[in-house]
């Protein structure tokens, strides 16, 4: 028993920061779900997260098969925040609120590329999490459901010239989204400390009126996305995660209609690394590298994305 | 339960503080004063949209290569190619190409030129690039109105509206783009017609790339796929019909009238139709089966002539009242006028969409005249 508790509280370290759910990258690589890192947080506790994200758009794909002639590089750049309150022991309020920072340069086979930047607020994402089952000793594995929304906070009316810039230039996309998520992990104390989970999301997105021009109402595509993985401790405070994603998402719309070159299906592998400096804050390093896609049509996806988080803990102590 | 309410406020004002205006920031291009009305644009500018892609965004081909047909392996009979001959000089641009690039810079003998195709409205053409005795590049402006594409030129910066066929915004606003007649006709009718033809090719090593649709297969015959809504669809014809239409001069600038010849009404044998509209006198020849079709001015000289279809001699079109035998491109090849070539019409083909969306009322259908009515569905 003596061995077990320190691993068993390392496991409930984890737990408590390292399970990354799911992306939900319709906005041109502005995470919001994804960057759900807390599971669940003790009742009264409050646990604050900030992130920076940056997520590099420009490999270009038709189908699955990457083509010789980028033109266009973006990337978006993610600052987000997050709040967990416990509510009880099983419950957690989570909000998530995002400054988002989009770049993209076009022209990048002449000698003089164009680069516009938009920089503003970004949605905001408001989750209930209800723990079902706590890790216990005796039976060592957590289920977790959880709901909530999207609310358009974010601007999606910028313009460059005076011309409304694109849906996925936008920090925001206007739109009511609601979506739901589960999360399962299972331990293995005392024999290890290892701990698997997997993570499933599903978004329902909503439309948004973008201008007074009849027919601009955009809907970016329905999500789906299912994270597997696996953490562990490294080395004294350091400990990794590795996961791999899948992500679905449908065609987005406009005017109901549905466009071509956008959804698709990707996979990833995520590998992560996080230090803890003491029993309130962490530190959590991540990348994002795709290892398979298959777009619908001719689209710039993600090269790559990377991502440190700062987790705070203004109340730490063990739920069970 | 003070302390957390504390940390909310606190961070509500970070963020309120920080970002709650967002903003947006160019290089490499200047910025406009929005506050200015329109913007110097011809255009509603509260209609031209961003493409997505932003300037140059979609990659123009200035160094193009070409190959003799032999060499092609990635074209499929039934897509297009825009062909054009100069100087007794032929050469084919495949649709398959212009997808990706939308732009060409090209020159054959003195003559500079860009042909440029518009993918959304499947639109093609080609005009003189050089502007005011200034040669010039233009590139893909990354902007559309009404799903056509916006040109700029690299030496003025103006903006050009492809279907309008003239600059739109800058120091040259107004100013026509003088055109160069261009053929568009399926792959396997224009190796029959010209088989020595050079064909644009790809630069890159692989064709691979090349070989799929740029707004998938769909996008070409589906009546109701749309990158941009349209303004308003007029039900005279199918949104997706592609149609040969000539811009007539007008004075009018609200009411530019458009002779459009639709060519699903015809059978699968060269239709030739001699008309005066407008008082233009213009001759059209379209065949159903090979997508083609081209209309000239009947004038030459003092003279108006008057043609009738010839069949199964391609590229050889119509014969006239004098004896001559004319080509795809206008071209006498046989009688007495050999050598000569017909005036071309400001003449191009598209969707039927977007012709009604870009023109709005002045389009009427052969063989209308009198009754050219839209007939909207205000959708």
């Amino acid at each position: 028993m003596v061995r077990f508790f320190p691993n068993f509280l390392i496991i409930l370290f984890y737990l408590s920061i390292n399970q990354v759910t799911a992306q939900t990258c319709g906005c041109a690589g502005a995470p919001l779900l994804s960057s759900q890192t807390i599971t669940s947080a003790a009742e009264k506790n409050l646990l604050i997260g900030v992130k920076y994200q940056y997520h590099a758009i420009d490999g270009l794909y038709n189908g699955s098969q990457k083509l010789d002639r980028e033109s266009v590089q973006r990337n978006t750049k993610s600052s987000l925040l997050e709040l967990h309150y416990g509510l009880t022991n099983r419950l957690t309020l989570s909000g998530t609120f995002s400054l988002i920072s989009k770049t993209r340069t076009s022209g990048l086979q002449s000698n003089n590329p164009t680069t516009i930047t938009t920089n503003g607020l970004g949605d905001a994402l408001i989750m209930l999490k209800y723990v079902v089952h706590q890790n216990t000793y005796n039976s060592q594995y957590q289920l977790a459901f959880g709901t909530g929304f999207k609310a358009p906070f974010g601007d999606f009316d910028l313009t460059a010239n005076g011309i409304q810039l694109n849906a996925d230039m936008q920090p925001g996309t206007g739109a009511w989204d609601g979506f739901f998520w589960s999360y399962l992990s299972k331990t293995f104390a005392p024999k290890t400390s290892l701990n698997m989970f997997m993570a499933n999301s599903y978004k329902i997105t909503g439309e948004a009126s973008r201008s007074d021009q009849p027919g601009d109402v955009y809907k970016f595509g329905n999500e789906f996305v299912s994270t597997l993985g696996v953490g562990n401790e490294l080395y004294k405070k350091f400990s990794y995660t590795f996961m791999i994603r899948y992500r679905h998402t449908t065609s987005h719309k406009l005017d109901s209609r549905s466009l071509a070159n956008t959804g698709g299906e990707w996979a990833y592998i995520l590998p992560g690394i996080s230090y803890k400096f003491n029993s309130r804050i962490s530190v959590q390093l991540n990348g994002q590298f795709p290892i398979y896609q298959n777009l619908n049509g001719t689209q710039s996806t993600t090269s790559y994305a990377a991502d440190i988080s700062l987790f705070y803990s203004f109340n730490p102590r063990i739920i069970f | 339960m003070n302390s957390f309410f504390t940390y909310i406020i606190f961070i509500a004002s970070l963020l309120a503080f920080s970002a709650c205006n967002g903003n947006t920031s160019l290089s490499g291009e200047d910025e406009k004063d929005e506050s200015v009305d329109n913007d110097g644009w011809l255009l509603p500018k509260n209609e031209i949209r961003d493409g997505g892609v932003g300037k140059d965004g979609i990659p123009s081909i200035d160094d193009p290569l070409f190959v003799p047909k032999e060499e092609i392996d990635f074209i499929v009979d039934d897509r297009l190619v825009v062909g054009i001959v100069i100087d007794g000089e032929v050469r084919a641009y495949p649709h398959q190409v212009l997808d990706w690039h939308e732009i060409v810079n090209d020159k054959i003998g003195d003559t500079s030129f860009v042909l440029s195709y518009c993918p959304l409205t499947g639109t093609g053409m080609a005009w003189n690039s050089e502007i005011d005795g200034i040669p010039s590049e233009f590139g893909v402006s990354g902007l559309l109105f009404r799903n056509n594409l916006i040109l700029y030129d690299r030496e003025t910066d103006n903006r050009w509206s492809q279907m309008f066929m003239k600059s739109v915004k800058g120091t040259m606003s107004g100013k026509e783009a003088r055109m160069i007649d261009v053929v568009e006709t399926k792959w396997s009718t224009w190796i029959k017609m010209f088989p020595e033809a050079d064909i644009l090719r790809p630069n890159s090593a692989s064709t691979n790339g090349y070989r799929d649709y740029a707004y998938g297969k769909g996008y070409l015959t589906n009546d109701k796929d749309f990158v941009f809504p349209p303004n308003d669809i007029d039900q005279r014809l199918p949104n997706k019909e592609r149609v040969h239409g000539i811009v007539l001069p007008s004075s009018v600038e609200d009411e530019i009238p458009v002779r459009v010849y639709s060519t699903s009404q015809f059978s699968d044998t060269v239709t030739v139709i001699n008309e005066n509209y407008h008082d233009y006198d213009i001759v059209f020849a379209g065949n159903k089966e090979m997508e083609l079709a081209e209309s000239f001015y009947a004038n030459i000289g003092d003279s108006t002539l008057t043609f009738e279809a010839v069949q199964d001699s391609i590229p050889i079109v119509m014969k006239d009242n004098e004896g001559n035998r004319w080509d795809i491109f206008g071209r006498a090849v046989s009688g007495p006028r050999l050598g000569e070539r017909l005036n071309s019409t400001r003449s191009f083909t598209g969707y039927w969409f977007a012709w009604a969306d870009i023109y709005e009322v002045g389009t009427c259908i052969y063989p209308e005249v009198v009754r050219c009515g839209r007939i909207d569905t205000g959708q």
